[in-house]
């Protein structure tokens, strides 16, 4: 007798049970469909600025005001052909003479001191 | 027989279990089988969607259009050849006012009056107080001023999104980029022709290089101002492909308020015109390259031949004349150098009309062309069949226009070795089999080129000269008509160049419309002081842009060499100064001159 009761208590079990899962599943999909719905609207809001940003970007690099820039603030004017060359062993041989050389060897040895002393903290 | 046998036997099964009890639970257990069954097949139901087909139905719930709605459609960004960005739509934010829930309007409006100092009192006190529930008080604003907006705290005011086309580069090539109305369709220029692609959300990606473009439109400007003109044009294309790397038209405007400047098109219509491709003009002595190389192709001594140009040729009214004559024999590279009508047209009497025009239509001179915009004009030319004095004059370019575009294209055509060149906005694939179709042969084209780079070491076009560049060019002086009549005063100076010349590699073109003699230039307006000094300053600037050394150019190997000994002295009467160039015996054939006519007062036809 008490186990057909049994029988009846563990399959009853059994349908809470899966009732409950079934109502978490539910739940669960609901709550990642809001998700869904959340993160497309940040992609949207994303990808818009984006946009503003590659449109920001195209006019600041504007040839006209980087020209206006350089003018202005670097005093730069637009390179002529003469400076220009297409291979470094045209320049002329003076300028890797030893003398050059051996002092821009210095300088270099000089600003790796001043680096380790500014930088201080051994290494 | 068998029936009774099976009926007595399920009586006997029924008879074993003949309790009503026993019947109720074989037939619940049945059911219980039955819901057993139905509860298998959902969980393998479930396991099939869960694990087998379990990626593709999670693509699919992530794909956009099953939850949120559908993915909303932009228009089609537009990009130069180097991916800089020439048109794109962003959402703008609108300020509006439900009239309705406004408390306290004129707070609200001194309020937003301060914050956008464009706004009148008036019409935003108006706007709040109307009647209805949407008046619109201010377009465009950005994120920081909604910010500002909503600071006042007044629920009547909200904000609406609508898509709006900028244009980073403002003013840059804005006749080729075009714009779009209100509702983003295209009106003008790549918007209008690409109008299709672009609303369906693909972007674009044209020829153009946006640095080379800004370089170019500087050099044209400064030759506009220098020399007081009305308007100017110029183009960059590649020799061989025709895709076009800069193309301006002065005056421009700012493709970012386009909207505007088009609802007014007749005061706007000198910004709006397209100079380069819609702009018809009498280019003049252009035309010369192609009467010159249609003479090669049908007289294969023609480097020989020499043309008497001391007497001008008159016929009918006509008086075809040279300005500032050289008054001797000069040989067939003379005659183009110093830009001679008398010898040109000789020439093109000796080429014959039929082949001339037939020559002339080839290279796409004389039809509308097919471009990658609408905005095409329709060149001019005498009726068909050409009389006599058509030809003579068809030679020296009087009386044919043509657009800045096509001149270039025409010449690209006959220098880069014979072969067709169509004008272009789309990038050519390199590796495609195209189908070239020869305009001239090989041999002409080479003697093209070396006449080409006369003009400039000795003619005409010196002031287009960059050391180590080897350019060549052709000057055009042109009297523009007007009322029907030409006018001396008021000219069309282009010069259209390659480089360099040993393979050409670009085609550099300039045109100035009505430009006015300055001090520097000792009074003279002509290509040679206008255009092709300007010519000169882009071919400089497209060392650093394109990044093109000049230091592999060899004087000693320059193109034209063996082309100077026919050269006795310079268009400046300077001496010809000829390094290692071989010792050729002078041309010694003289042309006779046409019959004259009775001498009559005519129009005199000057160009050079």
């Amino acid at each position: 007798m008490s186990g057909a009761w049994l029988r009846y208590v563990f399959v009853g079990g059994l349908v809470l049970a899966s009732g409950a899962n079934l109502m978490r599943v539910s739940h669960g999909v609901q709550h990642a469909k809001k998700e869904i719905i959340k993160l497309d609207r940040s992609i949207s809001q994303e990808e818009e600025a984006i946009r503003l940003l590659e449109a920001e970007w195209a006019y600041l690099n504007d040839p006209e005001r980087l020209e206006k820039l350089a003018a202005g603030y670097l005093g730069l004017q637009p390179a002529a052909p003469e400076q220009l060359v297409s291979n470094v062993n045209v320049l002329d041989e003076k300028l890797l003479t030893e003398d050059v050389t051996q002092a821009s060897q210095e300088s270099a040895i000089h600003v790796q001191q001043v680096s380790y002393q500014a930088g201080g903290h051994g290494q | 027989m068998m029936w009774k046998q099976m009926r007595r036997s399920a009586i006997k099964i029924e008879g074993e279990r003949s309790s009503s009890m026993e019947i109720s639970k074989g037939r619940l257990s049945i059911l219980g089988m039955f819901f057993v069954a139905s509860f298998a097949l959902l969980g393998l139901r479930a396991a099939d969607l869960g694990i087998v087909q379990g990626e593709a139905v999670g693509f699919e719930v992530a794909g956009l259009s099953s939850v949120s709605g559908k993915k909303e459609l932009r228009r089609g960004n537009i990009y130069d050849r180097n991916g800089m960005l020439l048109a794109t739509t962003i959402k703008s934010a609108s300020l509006f006012a439900d009239p309705a829930l406004i408390i306290g309007p004129e707070k609200v409006a001194s309020g937003l009056v301060k914050m956008f100092p464009d706004l009148q009192y008036k019409e935003v006190l108006k706007a709040l107080t109307a009647k209805g529930r949407y008046s619109e008080i201010r377009r465009s604003l950005t994120p920081a001023q909604q910010k500002q907006v909503l600071t006042l705290g007044q629920p009547g005011l909200g904000f609406s999104q609508r898509d709006k086309r900028i244009y980073p580069l403002g003013n840059g090539a804005a006749h080729i980029i075009g714009f779009t109305d209100l509702d983003g369709n295209g009106l003008a220029g790549v918007e209008r022709n690409f109008d299709k692609i672009l609303a369906a959300g693909e972007d674009v990606k044209i020829s153009l290089d946006m640095r080379l473009q800004h370089a170019v439109k500087r050099e044209t400007q400064k030759a506009i101002d220098d020399f007081t003109a009305l308007a100017g044009a110029a183009v960059v294309m590649d020799a061989k492909s025709g895709e076009i790397l800069a193309g301006v038209s002065l005056p421009d405007f700012n493709l970012n308020i386009a909207n505007e400047v088009a609802g007014k098109p007749q005061a706007n219509k000198e910004y709006l015109f397209n100079r380069l491709t819609l702009g018809v003009y009498e280019l003049g002595s252009m035309f010369k390259i192609f009467s010159t190389a249609a003479f090669f192709e049908t007289h294969h001594d023609g480097l020989e031949q020499a043309f008497d140009v001391r007497k001008p040729i008159k016929i009918g009214r006509f008086m075809i004349n040279d300005f500032k004559g050289k008054n001797r024999t000069l040989s067939v590279p003379e005659v183009f150098i110093y830009s001679s009508n008398i010898g040109t047209a000789n020439m093109g009497r000796m080429v014959g009309g039929e082949y001339l025009q037939g020559f002339y239509k080839d290279l796409g001179l004389l039809d509308p062309m097919a471009f990658d915009i609408k905005e095409v004009g329709r060149p001019k030319s005498p009726a068909s069949p050409w009389k006599e004095v058509s030809i003579l004059t068809a030679s020296y370019g009087h009386g044919l226009s043509t657009t800045p575009l096509q001149m270039a294209a025409g010449v690209a055509s006959v220098i880069n070795g014979g072969f067709k060149v169509n004008p272009t906005l789309v990038l050519q694939d390199e590796r495609k089999d195209k189908n070239l179709l020869r305009v001239v042969s090989g041999e002409t084209s080479e003697k093209m080129r070396k006449l080409l780079r006369l003009v400039v070491t000795q003619g005409t076009g010196s002031k287009a000269e960059v050391s180590g560049f080897s350019v060549g060019g052709k000057t055009g002086t042109a009297e523009k008509i007007v009322n029907g009549r030409y006018e001396h005063k008021k000219l069309i100076s282009s010069f259209v160049s390659a480089f360099p010349m040993n393979d050409p590699q670009y085609i550099v073109m300039v045109m100035v419309d009505e430009p006015k003699p300055n001090k520097q230039s000792h009074g003279y307006a002509t290509a040679g002081w206008v255009a092709a000094p300007a010519v000169g300053r882009i071919v400089a600037s497209m060392a650093s842009i394109m990044g093109m050394p000049a230091d592999g150019y060899d004087p000693a190997q320059d193109i034209s060499l063996d082309f100077l000994p026919y050269i006795k002295e310079s268009y400046d009467g300077k001496k010809v100064v000829a390094q290692n160039a071989p010792i050729v015996q002078k041309p010694v054939t003289e042309k006779k001159e046409p019959a004259g006519l009775m001498d009559q007062k005519g129009v005199q036809r000057v160009s050079y």
